[in-house]
């Protein structure tokens, strides 16, 4: 009994249709913008990807049988796989004389939201850059689940496939078919990002950033290095506010749109994860915002508020855009800055990270270890949100908590054969995995041009790692994944 | 708090300053031998003091018939921390080699802790005395440890065919029984105070002057990185020297009870113990790595010197002794990191060595293979074992939560010494070395550096995060709990 392939590869063309179908925009505004040799690559790929994914999709016999959960994994890997692949193929068609793996790295990047950049991204056709944010945008929900809202029949294993897609500890069934769920969480999704289009094209920021900004912030991928594009348009404080408004909503969790959605607005101001999260919010950025006042970085109190509260957000969204120099900060706001990245944002959210969720029962269950130390006999359970949490739940929260610190070491000693200073090796590693992009060292620009072609395909598996959150991708690494009739490991 | 058994810790602390006068009896005949007049009077006045109110509490205070608690015993082994650091302090403060009280507390905080940061950036001109004080306090720390675990932290001591998970959690009172505790303890002072003198003769011989022999037998022994001079053990110049301390530094960081276990099992026994394996296996495994990496990356020139270098150092920081021959500081990205990821995983549990453990690492690295295999078998029943061992889903997840409180101590230490202001690696690593007890770190703490120029705050946090993490981190920090002292409310 191995894997169902027929299935996995009805999925796989089917999502690559999408795909095909998304290309459709940057092609748009290759010809708007006159770029010829990005217009013949987008077109190319839209033929390859539509034919065969319409193709495949009607040649192909439904399956009968359900998907297991690490068929699951397993599809969500495969497709992602493809989805980057082929997204890469652009940039690399396009004749700017990219390299193949700078191009992987771009669409990796894109498509995990984490918004670094090896290829200038000055330099880059407009339309090039607009498929990076397309990309952005599309991963930010999961494109497996775009696929599931358009086909629910697809949707067999639906659930399990959107439960490896989707962050967060576990998906909560807000409908009887996850089809709906779906739908309704693409469905909000689509309404914040007009909305800020809409706001950002009121501060005349003219309609092609417009686009790019709104799509890189609601995905929390942070794709536009605010400094490098000031020539193009102004950032006023008007937009600071727009885009981190909407980078937090992109990063809290989707719960909160179903309960608008659905009309109970009592349980909106009452979820537990976003209260904490906005807590953590308001209390780094206040702290940050102290720490820059006493050391002098801004001249003025209204600046070092502005610029703590602005940073606090990209890195607490991991959408990590940057509107100054981090790396002249105090070292107290760089440390704070890192462990927000850490942190991240909320479960069932774009945004990447350990999620606020895991780092509650992270903290309580430190909690809890010292009252059990007093206690010895004492039982005590987790409890969130006033509900205990199974033991269950919490133990693979903490194998969870413990994979994402072990896989960040050794990733980082691995990495440390690229032989750049520590402090940029260990930030390269917390920003690709927990898809903010930005970190400290050599990288406060997002930019990973210093690696070598070696590195930057490490570090989009860390990418990978960190938007599949670590299962999809470890458990290829198990033995016992590959012969999955034999228990024994 | 109902009842403290206040006489009986009063006697421990009692039994503490007869010790620490005992063990400031070398310190001072030093003085005498050396002629520093200062240091005479101060280490005669501190020894007369300490034995004076050992005698008077000993002998006001009868013993109690009540069992002391554990939880008592946390209290109590902290408090015993705290004022071993301060009485240490006291020579230092006195002779004048340290410039205000913060120093010279901190300094002693870092022997009795066995982590060895200094903040004498020149410590070949402090007086002969004083540096022997130093490597006393380290040496008094590690029998203290070795008498904290047997008493206190059960966990890891298992070897005796006890399962580790009713001791994990298990005891409620502290064991007194002679024939269960006390002989074992001996024995492991014994094989302690063996390898001490060992070192110290192996030293001698190697062709070290008989000071330098004995300050760095107690210094390495008890893995703190004291030296006599600023290059450490770099200053001897001699293959010999280095290759004495790499073997005793892996021994002093080896679980102890391997040495019963020798005893009664025979040499067999390394073999079978799953910790002293995985010990061996990081050693020979990282120093290869690191090995292989200096010579591809071209700054060593000797294969010999390259190959004792690495060695060293992988066995100088997972043992947690912080001793050095070369400032690793410059070597390669890759042999850097090896060594910051050896700095975070420690020695073996039982041993003199600090830091998270190595046991608990392995316990960490079985979780996660479970947590694997159950996303792919949801269903599959999953059991850990140690040694053969099952280990009990409440001890896993004790082992997890020490985990969890060692990260986060980690960031939470480094929020506030990062206001020092110095780049991010001093911090993080100044924070590691700290709560591992390794006493070095990388940039501004690696070797050749020091804790100098820290501000005073930041040196009160870090003797915290020494204790702390020198207690295993819920022993101090339980303190800071209110139920921790509200006892009979559960």
């Amino acid at each position: 009994m191995g894997f169902n392939h027929r299935l996995i590869f009805k999925t796989v063309s089917t999502i690559l249709l999408f795909e095909g179908i998304a290309m459709i925009i940057p092609f748009i505004f290759a010809c708007y913008y006159r770029e010829y040799s990005p217009a013949t690559s987008f077109f190319c790929m839209i033929v390859i990807c539509v034919t065969f994914g319409e193709t495949m999709r009607r040649v192909i016999p439904k399956g009968s049988r359900k998907l297991k959960s690490r068929e699951g994994y397993y599809v969500v890997l495969v497709s992602w796989f493809f989805v980057i692949l082929l997204g890469s193929m652009p940039y690399y068609l396009s004749d700017q004389g990219y390299s193949l793996v700078d191009c992987w790295f771009e669409s990796c990047a894109g498509w995990t939201t984490t918004g670094s950049f090896v290829l200038d991204p000055d330099a880059m056709p407009r339309s090039l850059f607009a498929w990076k944010a397309i990309t952005g945008w599309l991963g930010g929900m999961g494109i497996i689940v775009l696929t599931i809202s358009v086909f629910p029949r697809l949707g067999i294993g639906g659930q399990k496939m959107a439960a490896a897609e989707v962050p967060g500890p576990e998906l909560d069934k807000l409908t009887a078919r996850f089809g709906d769920t779906a739908k309704i969480c693409y469905r909000t999704y689509v309404v914040l990002t007009v909305m800020e289009f809409v706001l950002l094209l009121c501060s005349g920021m003219g309609p092609y950033y417009s686009f790019i900004n709104t799509l890189s912030t609601i995905s929390t991928s942070g794709i536009v290095t605010i400094t490098s594009a000031q020539e193009a348009f102004v950032l006023t404080t008007y937009v600071k506010v727009v885009l981190s408004v909407f980078s937090m909503a992109g990063a809290i969790s989707f719960m909160i749109y179903f309960y608008i959605n659905i009309k109970k607005f009592d349980l909106v101001f009452k979820h537990y994860e976003v209260r904490i999260y906005v807590l953590i919010i308001i209390i780094s950025a206040s702290l940050i915002a102290t720490s820059l006042a006493m050391s002098g970085t801004y001249s003025s109190i209204e600046e070092s508020i502005g610029m703590a509260s602005l940073e606090t957000i990209a890195y607490a969204t991991t959408t990590g855009f940057v509107a100054t120099d981090i790396g002249v900060w105090p070292t107290f706001a760089k440390v704070m800055l890192i462990i927000l990245l850490f942190i991240g944002g909320c479960g069932f959210s774009t945004s990447g990270g350990i999620k606020v969720i895991r780092a509650v029962v992270f903290f309580k269950l430190i909690l809890r270890g010292l009252y059990k130390r007093i206690h010895p006999r004492s039982i005590k359970p987790i409890m969130t949100a006033g509900k205990p949490i199974s033991a269950t739940n919490a133990s693979s929260m903490t194998v969870f908590l413990l994979l994402y610190f072990a896989v960040f070491l050794l990733s980082s000693i691995l990495l440390g054969l690229e032989n750049l200073d520590m402090e940029t090796t260990l930030s390269a590693v917390l920003a690709t995995m927990s898809t903010g992009g930005t970190g400290v060292g050599l990288l406060t620009n997002s930019d990973f041009s210093i690696f070598s072609p070696l590195g930057k395909i490490f570090l989009t598996v860390l990418m990978l790692i960190g938007r599949l959150e670590l299962y999809a991708v470890i458990i290829m690494f198990s033995r016992s994944y590959w012969n999955m009739d034999r228990t024994s490991s | 708090m109902s009842y403290y058994q206040k006489n009986d810790a009063l006697r421990i602390i009692g039994s503490l300053l007869l010790a620490l006068a005992l063990a400031m009896i070398p310190s001072f005949l030093a003085s005498l031998m050396f002629h520093e007049s200062q240091e005479i009077t101060t280490f005669a006045v501190i020894i007369l003091c300490c034995v004076v109110s050992a005698f008077l509490i000993l002998f006001f205070k009868p013993p109690s018939p009540v069992l002391t608690k554990t939880r008592d015993g946390f209290l109590i082994v902290t408090i015993c921390w705290l004022i071993a650091a301060f009485i240490g302090s006291l020579p230092y403060l006195f002779s004048g080699c340290f410039d205000n009280y913060v120093d010279a507390f901190f300094e002693s905080c870092s022997g009795f802790t066995t982590t060895g940061a200094s903040t004498i950036p020149e410590a070949g001109e402090l007086p002969r005395s004083i540096l022997l004080w130093r490597a006393s306090s380290v040496w008094v720390g590690g029998a203290g440890i070795i008498m904290f675990t047997a008493f206190l932290l059960p966990f890891s001591q298992f070897a005796g065919g006890q399962s580790m998970s009713r001791n994990e959690t298990g005891t409620r009172s502290i064991n007194r029984d002679p024939m269960k505790i006390r002989g074992p303890v001996r024995y492991l002072l014994k094989v302690y105070l063996f390898l001490t003198i060992a070192l110290m003769v192996v030293l001698l011989l190697a062709g070290t002057s008989k000071f330098d022999a004995v300050v760095h037998g107690m210094s390495i022994v008890g893995t703190g990185g004291f030296s006599t001079h600023k290059d450490g053990i770099a200053w001897f110049d001699s293959p010999a020297v280095r290759w004495a301390v790499i073997v005793f530094m892996i021994m002093a960081g080896a679980n102890f009870n391997i040495y019963s276990d020798i005893r009664h099992k025979g040499i067999g026994s390394i073999a079978t113990n799953t910790e002293i394996r995985f010990y061996a296996v990081i050693i020979a495994v990282c120093s290869l790595l690191i090995f292989l990496n200096l010579m591809v990356s071209g700054g060593y020139e000797s294969t010999g010197k390259a190959a004792t270098d690495s060695v060293f150092q992988v066995t100088s920081i997972v043992s947690t002794t912080g001793q050095h021959t070369v400032n690793f500081d410059v070597w390669p990205t890759f042999s850097r990191m090896l060594l910051f990821m050896l700095m975070l995983t420690g020695a073996c549990s039982s041993s003199i060595g600090g830091g998270p453990k190595l046991l608990r690492i392995l316990i960490c690295l079985k979780l996660i293979r479970r947590g694997v295999g159950i996303k792919l078998h949801p269903n599959r029943v999953y059991p850990i074992t140690i040694n053969r061992t099952e280990l009990s889903q409440e001890t896993a997840t004790n082992v997890a939560n020490f985990m969890f409180l060692y990260i986060f101590t980690i960031f939470a230490g480094s929020l506030l010494i990062s206001l020092n202001g110095f780049d991010l690696m001093t911090t993080f690593t100044s924070v590691v070395s700290c709560i591992n007890n390794n006493g070095v770190g990388f940039s501004q703490v690696s070797p050749g550096g020091g804790f100098g120029e820290f501000s005073m705050f930041s040196k009160v946090v870090m003797s915290v995060l020494m204790i702390a993490g020198r207690l295993e981190l819920f022993t101090v920090f339980m303190l800071f709990s209110p139920h921790y002292w509200n006892p009979d409310k559960a």
